[in-house]
């Protein structure tokens, strides 16, 4: 009776002495300890850190004799310091190892080998994280100093740093996505410094928030500890796993060969992700009474509708056989199934349908705001602003991305589909870009901020932007909008039909048969002799 | 195993690179894959090793499909690039260990299959060497290895070759040999046509993204040649036995080269036996007689115009 409990110890503990790390984590340490760039900024990081230290205590007690309160100064310049070394260079370094690997045709062999996206990405993670890591370790003796030094609690030091470290995986995360996306390498250097930047002040931002003025301390011992910093603290949890979700999905999703199902796992999570943060904002708008935390809601599913139509154009529309093979059999399995699977129609409805459902839950918001909260949700006259004004973007974006397919399709099919991208802006800026001028050549005048222009998406936001229009005249004209983009939206799908037709109709299981035919004989070859291809020798 | 390739396309936009191609072979065999620059060879090779994804068609491994299972297809094969990727701070023994690992070697079985192609390509000596510090026959050899550490049955080459000194050349032909032996099916792609012809079992010619003719050596050499070259060396004057050489009937192009002549002869072989008889009856002192062999470059120049897309 004891063999069979002997044998399973053993096999645990094969398996256990078999367990191997990530081998993309193994080669990325073991190129950045080879790594002389690596090794040259710790280094220097490290000798900045020496001299703060060494001049902050010689020239502080000289300036400070008296206070002796050197912490917070000494744990600002080492804070700074960690943050513009960790911030800027392992997102550039990490970032520009991805994309060398990814540059040339000739991807790299890693990716042919029988590892998975996931465990790719995993690896490129596991190893910036551990990269990250070293960098905070060497800054923490020294921000230990500054503890010592008084004027700066431990808390505050911890959430300071938990806070920069979280901003910096993310940051990292996003190189590694900006490497591997689909981008020409300009737009890609373009991208990293606005989105960079951006995210560095931001991240500097809050952790000096943070540390001001002891917030920390107070918020710690003082009686706002249930009420604000736990659910702050929780939300910016939620909202940085959802964002290192995020990027690991995309990242994975970028290095999946186009023939496999990549858009499944990435539409999921983006469904998943959209419902928790909707859910995050509509509590924080209910428990703070405070209506205006809807906003972020319809302006980000709003943005997100946006972006993902006019990418969702720009890739391949027809079924690889891999991803017709893990088509459901079953109808009801199908059918939900088509809004998730690789395909451009099927993005497009998902997307719409996203943004149905933001609606349709600050709607629903709204209603139980009217019935159980004393304040008023919104000024009546301003719903059509809010609902319409917002819905008018996502629908002109579905009318132009069904137009730059069929201007695709029709005239440039053997051109790369991601022309069709390019059509949705020219759509969205030509037309009105043409009347601008043209008005400007025969009247010398400017179009007036009043003026209805129907099918010009631009002109929505003239019409909510303008000061001088009273609620009716504002509503009337985004109506008039409303009606001109179904118009558009139905003479879209009209010159579309064959092409919808067809995109739904591929969607159906793969049969093995489809595929087989058998190979022509090659030319001029004599009758009587076998066709090379069953040459048997 | 066969390796099958069906009615394989590739189109990069307007751009055909790769137009119906078919051929098969199997394991045990080297097969050379011979064409002009351009003439889709590296998309068929980046196709058959599930790099890149056909536009249609398909590659079958037995009954394994590499467009339809790419993943499974890939702990089948084996690729070697025609050149090392960038691993600038890498060194040989951390290179190939990490392929071991990536195709999911563990522990003891991956030390084993490292140390083992180190010692099989030739490069136990250079392990601890950075790849940037290699010469290009090195970082062929360590290409070799990486694509041989997960033990593939199927071998795919691009252009191994080039660059290549003549001994590293040798060396890695001696390799592939010993390869084909151990049962591994090889194809490869190369410029140097005379060394495939010596260890190829059979060869794809193929041009403008079209196959020109594929089978076994043998059966391609006897397809196209249409005129069999002799060499002849003769206790003669050289002048008098051209003299005779252009007179008799099927020869066609006799010509001095060195110590021997050569002369095509057009027909069957019992032509050319009537031919030698002729020589001797002339009163040639004959002293050897023998049919020099066609090469792949021979049908190469014979079946393909050089044309590129």
């Amino acid at each position: 009776m004891t063999k069979p409990a002997v044998q399973t110890g053993t096999g645990r503990w094969k398996r256990l002495q078999q367990f191997d790390v990530n081998p993309v984590w193994v080669k990325d340490l073991r190129q950045a300890s080879r790594n002389w760039s690596v090794t040259g900024t710790l280094l220097l990081m490290l000798v900045v850190f020496y001299l703060i230290s060494l001049g902050a205590v010689i020239f502080g007690e000289v300036g400070n004799r008296g206070a002796n309160y050197l912490g917070p100064s000494i744990f600002g310049a080492i804070g700074f310091t960690t943050m513009a070394a960790a911030y800027v260079f392992i997102p550039i370094y990490v970032g520009v190892r991805t994309l060398m690997e990814r540059i040339s045709i000739n991807a790299d062999l890693q990716y042919i080998t029988t590892m998975t996206p996931q465990k790719i990405i995993r690896g490129k993670v596991l190893s910036s994280v551990y990269l990250i890591v070293l960098f905070y370790s060497a800054a923490v003796p020294f921000l230990v100093f500054s503890y010592l030094l008084r004027g700066i609690d431990l808390p505050t030091i911890l959430i300071a740093v938990s806070l920069t470290f979280t901003i910096n995986v993310l940051l990292t995360m996003g190189a590694i996505v900006l490497a591997l996306s689909p981008l020409h390498t300009v737009m890609k250097i373009l991208a990293a410094l606005t989105v960079g930047w951006s995210a560095i002040s931001t991240g500097m931002w809050m952790v000096s928030l943070v540390v001001a003025g002891g917030a920390i301390t107070r918020a710690l011992t003082g009686t706002g500890f249930i009420d604000e910093f736990i659910p702050v603290v929780a939300t910016y949890l939620i909202d940085f796993t959802l964002l290192a979700g995020l990027t690991y999905q995309a990242a994975v999703a970028f290095i999946t060969p186009t023939s496999a199902n990549r858009s499944l796992p990435l539409r999921v999570y983006i469904t998943v992700m959209s419902g928790v943060v909707i859910l995050q904002f509509l509590l924080w708008a209910w428990f703070e009474e405070e209506p205006a935390f809807t906003l972020p809601i319809l302006v980000s599913m709003g943005l997100l509708a946006i972006l993902g139509m006019f990418f969702c154009i720009g890739g391949r529309d027809d079924l690889s056989v891999r991803v017709r093979r893990e088509i459901p059999a079953n109808l009801l399995n199908r059918i939900p199934a088509f809004f998730f699977f690789n395909g451009t129609l099927s993005c497009l409805i998902w997307l719409l349908l996203l943004w149905l459902g933001t609606l349709f839950s600050v709607a629903g918001f709204h209603l139980l705001w009217e019935q159980f909260q004393s304040q008023k949700f919104i000024n009546q006259d301003l719903i059509p602003n809010l609902y319409l004004g917002s819905s008018l973007y996502v629908l002109y974006t579905f009318a132009y991305a069904l137009l730059g397919v069929w201007l695709h399709r029709t005239f440039f099919p053997k051109r790369t589909p991601k022309l069709a991208s390019l059509f949705l802006v020219l759509l969205v800026i030509l037309p009105f870009l043409f009347l601008i001028i043209f008005y400007f050549i025969f009247t010398r005048e400017m179009i007036e901020e009043d003026w209805v222009l129907p099918g010009l998406v631009i002109n929505v936001g003239m019409a909510m932007a303008n000061d001088d229009y009273d609620d009716d005249e504002r509503n009337l004209h985004l109506f008039v909008h409303l009606g001109s983009v179904l118009f558009l939206i139905m003479v879209a799908l009209l010159l579309n039909f064959n092409w919808l037709k067809s995109q739904i109709t591929q969607f159906k299981p793969y049969h093995r048969d489809e595929r087989h035919t058998p190979p022509d004989p090659p030319p001029n070859l004599p009758s009587h002799e076998l066709p090379p291809v069953i040459d048997r020798g | 195993m066969r390796i099958i390739v069906e009615n394989l396309r590739r189109e990069f936009g307007q751009t055909v690179a790769v137009n119906d191609v078919s051929f098969e072979f199997e394991s045990g065999q080297i097969f050379g894959f011979v064409g002009p620059n351009g003439a889709g060879k590296t998309t068929t090779m980046r196709i058959m090793a599930s790099l890149d994804e056909p536009t249609a068609g398909d590659v079958r491994l037995d009954d394994l499909s590499v467009v339809e299972d790419p993943e499974r297809a890939r702990h089948l094969i084996g690729f070697v690039p025609d050149e090392l990727r960038a691993y600038w701070d890498t060194t040989v023994n951390d290179y190939i260990d990490f392929f071991a690992r990536a195709y999911g070697l563990r522990g003891d079985q991956r030390e084993q299959a490292v140390t083992s192609v180190e010692e099989f390509t030739n490069t136990a000596g250079i392990r601890d060497k950075q790849l940037r510090a290699l010469s290009k026959g090195m970082k062929q050899r360590v290409s070799l290895a990486r694509a041989l550490v997960s033990d593939p049955q199927i071998l795919i080459l691009d252009e191994p070759a080039a660059g290549l000194d003549p001994r590293a050349r040798i060396e890695l032909r001696e390799l592939l040999v010993l390869l084909a032996k151990q049962g591994k099916a090889i194809f490869i792609s190369s410029h140097i046509l005379a060394e495939l012809t010596e260890i190829c079992h059979g060869a794809v010619i193929i041009e403008q993204g079209r196959i020109l003719d594929a089978g076994r050596t043998e059966n391609l050499l006897a397809r196209r040649a249409e005129k069999l070259t002799y060499a002849l060396r003769a206790l003669s004057d050289p002048e008098l036995l051209q003299r005779d050489l252009l007179e008799m009937p099927h020869v066609d192009q006799p010509r001095q080269a060195g110590h021997e002549f050569q002369f095509e002869v057009k027909g069957a072989e019992e032509n050319a036996f009537e031919v030698l008889n002729l020589i001797i009856q002339r009163g040639h002192r004959v002293i050897e007689f023998r049919q020099t062999k066609a090469n792949l470059e021979d049908i190469f120049m014979n079946i393909t115009e050089g044309k590129v897309q």
